[in-house]
């Protein structure tokens, strides 16, 4: 009997020594009944007491590695080495392009692997990358509500909205990404909005969709980069995209000068706004230029023109 | 299947990084006929991946061109990875490089093991030889199939090897399944090499990691015949 007793407390030891806390506890489970339930046994009352006390340990130790499996921030040097494993073999190009979508590879590794003040960190360097922005603003809310910054989440995205460091297209998508995260954690937004001293999300978001509902479809358009009628250089573009009062073209790369006078920010006073009703005359403002990466328009320009008057 | 190549030119050196469904993502370096290939050992927790490591990071240092990373809890479990890189030299006039990775076993850990999965060229899946880890094999082998699948990679046609670890204590008195049983259980369908190890006292562990890198690199050569680039 004693034997037996010895031999499954052996094998209790050896699967906590291995880490098999729960296998452990179970062995120690089966002496403990195996005592308790039979008269035989000399020392009863002392040996339950001595195993008691091991499942107790035990207990400890387990509910100990569940405490520690939670949330783990690593140290900076990790976070470069998991930066480094999970980029792919891209970045080897050199290209400024390559640089980006691995730096975006490797904040995105780090968000995976839980590390999310690394990776906001990471994600915020991005930000200022055209082609990468957008989604890197998505995961900066992602990151903060992960870390149980809500606030934080908050005044990010109105902070960008205020600043126009994003198109409406880009905050709508912004905006619908952090409501779903908000729904998915049942985050009482609302709630939020007013912590942070903003009325509604609804009621922001609303105006976007008003200027997308209520904006005239436009076909194509034609600049003329002077009022003089003589000198004026005329210049028809069709419109590749619209999302409410913000028009996208493409021009090649060919187009020198007109990219070169089409700079983010310059005024355009004198433009026909083609519809498939009627021709418009107004004004709008270059409100983003984008060189295309991939694709047969590779190398040409992507231009965002916001209408201001027509 | 779709096998995808992509040439990326640079200044020093020109990769062509070779891609079935973007997954099975060896790296080739044309220039310096260089090839970097990715071994991942899976398992239940606690059935030795990260000793096995640790052996090789031991008893192969001539192979061994950096240090071993480890990332682990406070009671020594794998929390995200480890990572021990390889050079085995000249193949085919072929520089081979492999970098080894073990996965976290825990359950809850599951999306870091598919994280990990990514790009992987040939598995070593450790399976735990205590009775009492029976079903845990089991389910880990399904939730190795299951991440393969979510990368659209099949696991009969993957590169893949069982080692049947901890096989030492036997002679402790511990209950063991019979290599047998676990053939039954795990490599019925599979028909996978399999060894028996022990990772603690590095019994089987060469051949295991060896029988892997032989079918791994097999594989890429069938799939896009680099020794003969």
């Amino acid at each position: 009997m004693n034997k037996n007793i010895k031999g499954i407390l052996k094998q209790a030891e050896l699967y906590q020594s291995q880490g098999l806390l729960k296998e452990a506890e179970q062995q120690l489970k089966k002496i403990e009944t195996f005592i308790q339930t039979n008269e035989r046994i000399k020392n009863k009352e002392k040996l339950l007491k001595a195993i008691t006390h091991k499942i107790r340990l035990l207990n400890e130790e387990v509910k100990k590695f569940e405490k520690e499996s939670k949330k783990t921030e690593t140290s900076p040097g990790v976070n470069k080495i998991i930066k480094n494993l999970f980029t792919t073999a891209f970045a080897v190009s050199g290209d400024e392009t390559d640089k980006k979508a691995a730096q975006l590879e490797g904040a995105t590794a780090l968000l995976k692997f839980g590390q999310f003040e690394g990776a906001l960190v990471e994600f915020d360097k991005l930000l200022s990358s055209e082609e990468h922005s957008v989604v890197s603003a998505k995961n900066i809310i992602r990151c903060f509500l992960e870390l149980d910054k809500v606030n934080s989440a908050v005044t990010r995205f109105f902070k960008w909205k205020s600043e126009s460091f994003f198109t409406s297209e880009q905050l709508i998508d912004i905006s619908s990404f952090t409501e779903n995260l908000f729904e998915e954690k049942k985050l009482d937004k609302d709630l939020l909005l007013s912590q942070a001293g903003i009325d509604n999300i609804n009621d922001n978001m609303d105006c976007f969709e008003k200027e997308y509902e209520e904006f005239i479809d436009i076909s194509s358009i034609g600049i003329s980069f002077s009022e003089d009628a003589i000198t004026s250089e005329d210049i028809e573009l069709d419109v590749s995209f619209q999302t409410g009062n913000v028009i996208s073209i493409i021009i090649s790369s060919k187009d020198h000068q007109v990219i070169d006078k089409l700079k983010v920010g310059v005024k355009l006073d004198n433009v026909q706004y083609y519809s498939p009703v009627a021709i418009f005359k107004g004004s709008g403002t270059v409100s983003a230029k984008t060189k295309i990466q991939s694709g047969p328009k590779k190398g040409d320009y992507s231009l965002d023109i916001k209408v201001e008057s027509m | 299947m779709r096998v995808s190549i992509f040439v990326v030119a640079d200044k020093s050196a020109m990769y062509v990084i070779l891609s079935v469904e973007f997954l099975y993502m060896a790296v080739f370096n044309l220039k310096d006929r260089e090839i970097q290939c990715k071994v991942v050992y899976y398992g239940p927790g606690r059935c030795g991946k990260t000793t096995n490591l640790e052996y090789v990071f031991k008893a192969y240092k001539k192979q061994i061109k950096g240090d071993m990373v480890s990332i682990n809890t406070e009671g020594d479990r794998t929390l995200f990875f480890d990572f021990l890189p390889m050079n085995l030299g000249k193949i085919n006039g072929c520089e081979i490089k492999v970098q080894l990775f073990t996965v976290p076993g825990q359950v809850q850990y599951k999306s870091t093991r598919k994280l990990v999965l990514k790009g992987v060229d040939g598995i070593v899946f450790v399976a735990d030889s205590l009775d009492v880890r029976r079903e845990k094999n089991m389910l880990a082998l399904k939730d190795l199939q299951q991440n393969l699948k979510s990368y659209d990679l099949n696991i009969f046609k993957i590169p893949i090897v069982i080692q049947y670890n901890k096989r030492d204590l036997e002679k402790e008195g511990i209950p063991l399944m019979s290599c047998e049983k676990m053939e039954k259980d795990l490599n019925r369908q599979l028909k996978a090499p399999s060894f028996a190890a022990s990772a603690f006292s590095g019994q089987g562990v060469g051949k295991t990691l060896q029988s892997c890198l032989n079918l791994t690199l097999k594989h890429l050569h069938k799939q896009f015949n680099w020794a003969d680039k």
